[in-house]
């Protein structure tokens, strides 16, 4: 699981072109949004799309849990290991 | 006020058999029945007869057969004299479920001057030719009524309030026969009073008898229609101020407030033509002139805008230009979009211009995104791309107002329910969304133009017509993350009133968009900018197309809607 943790936070620094960040500054439970990372809803945005492009995943509209999924690191790691492992 | 006395009616020919059972079944709610033998044969009458010693039963026998509507009506004037002040129908074949009895009572009770009447909710027995019968007969009630309220005319489970029936009736006699159920509802409705429906169980019951004749009862039917109509026309501007006062806000304007107006609209140019609904939403437009003040405010404020941009940047305008021509454009908007999903316009209505600059995307299966507007008529371009299977438009919808619009549309042609996206809110999902469909090479058309009814308040300022206006970003960001090819798209119509002609407009915007997080907002408003620009252009090419019946210069605040 700390690879992918490792490996979500390579994805959102660079596909959100996050430059003076490293993966160690991105604390796992941490929220992404607002506070915390401080992200938007453009990097919403674009971070879904960079999760579709690289583990083929697309979230369901109806999954009443999407706002969870995209809580922080640890969730989104979750959330792409389950659907990896189906 | 009289005190609530209801009797329960039942006309009878022939329904000997199952009339005992019925008894049986209404003792327990202990209301007396009147049952009105509508010579009925030997075999009837006798068992009839035996079911007098009941209590609370009258056998009201009329000398020949007359037809259930004068049955029924000689039970109202014999509960009348009785004193009763409602007469509650129940039909004689025990095909109605007893068990909303009791509702039907309390609703009754509840609003007294109301006709209630039961709306069945068939099990599978219904044959099918008595639905779609039903269907047609549904249409022709909304445009004898001009509303959509009465959703079920041919019901035989009803409350009567008696005064207000007996006057009707004494007005004008309906139908004797199996036309008199909708005739009296509709005359009932015309009269002013509530018409209130609740679901009721309903069964053909495999024995039935039925005294439908289809060839007679559907020629009687059809001539009750024609008198209803004709009956309808002098009662146009009661029955559209009725329908206004009741339930119809323009607001979240255009949509939500056109969709009643549009299903009646709809049945009127399926059975009668371009020519008729013209005139029909001709009428509409005038009553939505006078009542909408709103709209018509921020139709004068356009046209005015418009006109004075015009005029500073010596640009030929038509003459004409009032809010009336403009509601009017807009309600012919409404009959090209249920035209084009009919497959009565098709390609050979319409002049593509610039097809050749999307051709080689589309020959590689580029996807693309297509910023559209609500100026001219893209909904009519989606109809149309049915008929080019190569062709994949997938169109986003922001706001709920659009599903009811949809509604009507699916219900000319489901096809057009396909390739909608229907979204509340800018989120991940939609955006991933949308990329797997462009991944495919499909198209994505996302408006760019509306801020008011998605109460949008993440906006962009750009001059329209010589003016700042806010623009949704939700629009332009989703374009610019989906990160592929955008196009400008639109689709006006020229040609003539009842032989229009389309014009296509597609135009390449921008190959890619991005918005670098350092300038993000200022890339953003350079890209609004851009679209507006070329939004003006062709606003002017077709002023009166415009159909934004907000003030689209201000930032609605979300509350004037209501």
């Amino acid at each position: 699981m700390d690879a992918l943790h490792t490996e979500v936070k390579e994805l959102i620094i660079n596909s959100l072109n996050l430059e003076d960040i490293t993966a160690d500054d991105i604390v796992a439970s941490e929220p992404l949004f607002g506070e915390g990372l401080g992200l938007d809803s453009i990097d919403a945005l674009e971070l879904g799309l960079a999760i579709k492009k690289q583990y083929n995943i697309i979230i369901d509209s109806d999954d009443p849990k999407i706002r969870e999924h995209f809580e922080s690191v640890a969730n989104l790691a979750a959330y792409i290991a389950s659907h990896q492992a189906e | 006020m009289n005190a609530y006395r209801p009797v329960i009616l039942i006309p009878c020919y022939d329904h000997g058999e199952t009339i005992p059972a019925l008894l049986d079944a209404l003792e327990s709610v202990g209301l007396p029945v009147l049952i009105i033998d509508d010579g009925s044969g030997p075999e009837t009458a006798r068992l009839l007869s035996e079911e007098r010693h009941r209590d609370g039963i009258e056998i009201l026998t009329l000398p020949k057969n007359n037809g259930k509507g004068a049955a029924v009506m000689a039970g109202f004037r014999r509960a009348a004299e009785r004193g009763f002040s409602h007469g509650i129908q129940v039909d004689a074949d025990g095909q109605h479920d007893l068990e909303a009895l009791p509702e039907l009572l309390r609703l009754s009770q509840k609003y007294p001057t109301d006709l209630i009447s039961g709306k069945p909710r068939y099990d599978e027995s219904i044959p099918k030719a008595r639905h779609y019968g039903r269907y047609i007969t549904h249409i022709w009630v909304w445009i004898e009524t001009l509303s959509l309220h009465i959703t079920d005319s041919m019901c035989g489970f009803r409350a009567y309030p008696l005064p207000e029936t007996l006057a009707t009736i004494e007005r004008k006699a309906p139908g004797q026969r199996m036309d008199f159920d909708t005739e009296i509802m509709v005359h009932i409705y015309w009269a002013g009073c509530g018409v209130r429906f609740l679901d009721v169980g309903v069964i053909y019951p495999e024995n039935g008898i039925s005294h439908f004749d289809v060839r007679r009862d559907n020629v009687r039917i059809s001539l009750m229609h024609t008198r209803l109509f004709f009956g309808m026309l002098p009662r146009i501007p009661k029955l559209l101020i009725r329908n206004f006062q009741r339930n119809i806000h323009w607001s979240a304007y255009t949509e939500k407030g056109s969709v009643l107006g549009m299903k009646t609209l709809l049945a009127a140019y399926s059975i009668f033509g371009i020519r008729v609904f013209e005139a029909l939403m001709s009428l509409v437009m005038v009553y939505y002139h006078a009542t909408r003040k709103q709209a018509r405010s921020a139709s004068n404020e356009y046209l005015n805008q418009l006109k004075t941009y015009a005029a500073a940047h010596q640009k030929p305008l038509p003459q004409n230009l009032t809010p009336f021509r403009h509601f009017l454009s807009f309600g012919r908007s409404m009959l090209d979009k249920i035209a084009g999903w009919r497959g009565d316009w098709t390609m050979e209505n319409v002049t593509l211009h610039g097809l050749d600059t999307y051709a080689p995307y589309l020959e590689k299966k580029q996807g693309v995104v297509v910023l559209g507007a609500h100026l001219g008529n893209l909904e009519l371009f989606r109809a149309l791309s049915i008929q080019c299977p190569e062709l994949k438009i997938n169109a986003l919808i922001f706001t709920e107002n659009a599903a009811r619009f949809n509604a009507v549309m699916r219900a000319v042609n489901p096809a057009s329910g396909l390739n909608l996206i229907q979204v509340k809110d800018m989120r991940p999902e939609v955006a991933m969304n949308l990329k797997e469909k462009l991944d495919q090479g499909e198209m994505v058309v996302i408006m760019g133009d509306r801020t008011s009814v998605s109460k949008e308040k993440r906006v962009v300022y750009a001059d329209f017509l010589g003016r700042p206006a806010p623009f949704p970003q939700g629009a332009f960001i989703l374009a610019s993350v989906l990160n592929v090819p955008t196009f400008l798209c639109f689709g006006l119509r020229g040609g003539t009133k009842y032989k229009p002609h389309f014009e296509l407009y597609v135009e390449p915007f921008r190959e890619s968009m991005t918005l670098d997080r350092s300038r993000r907002m200022e890339a953003l408003a350079e890209i609004v900018q851009a679209y507006a620009e070329r939004l003006n252009y062709y606003a002017l090419k077709a002023p009166l197309q415009w159909y934004n019946f907000f003030n689209f210069w201000e930032l609605d605040d979300g509350d004037k809607n209501e």
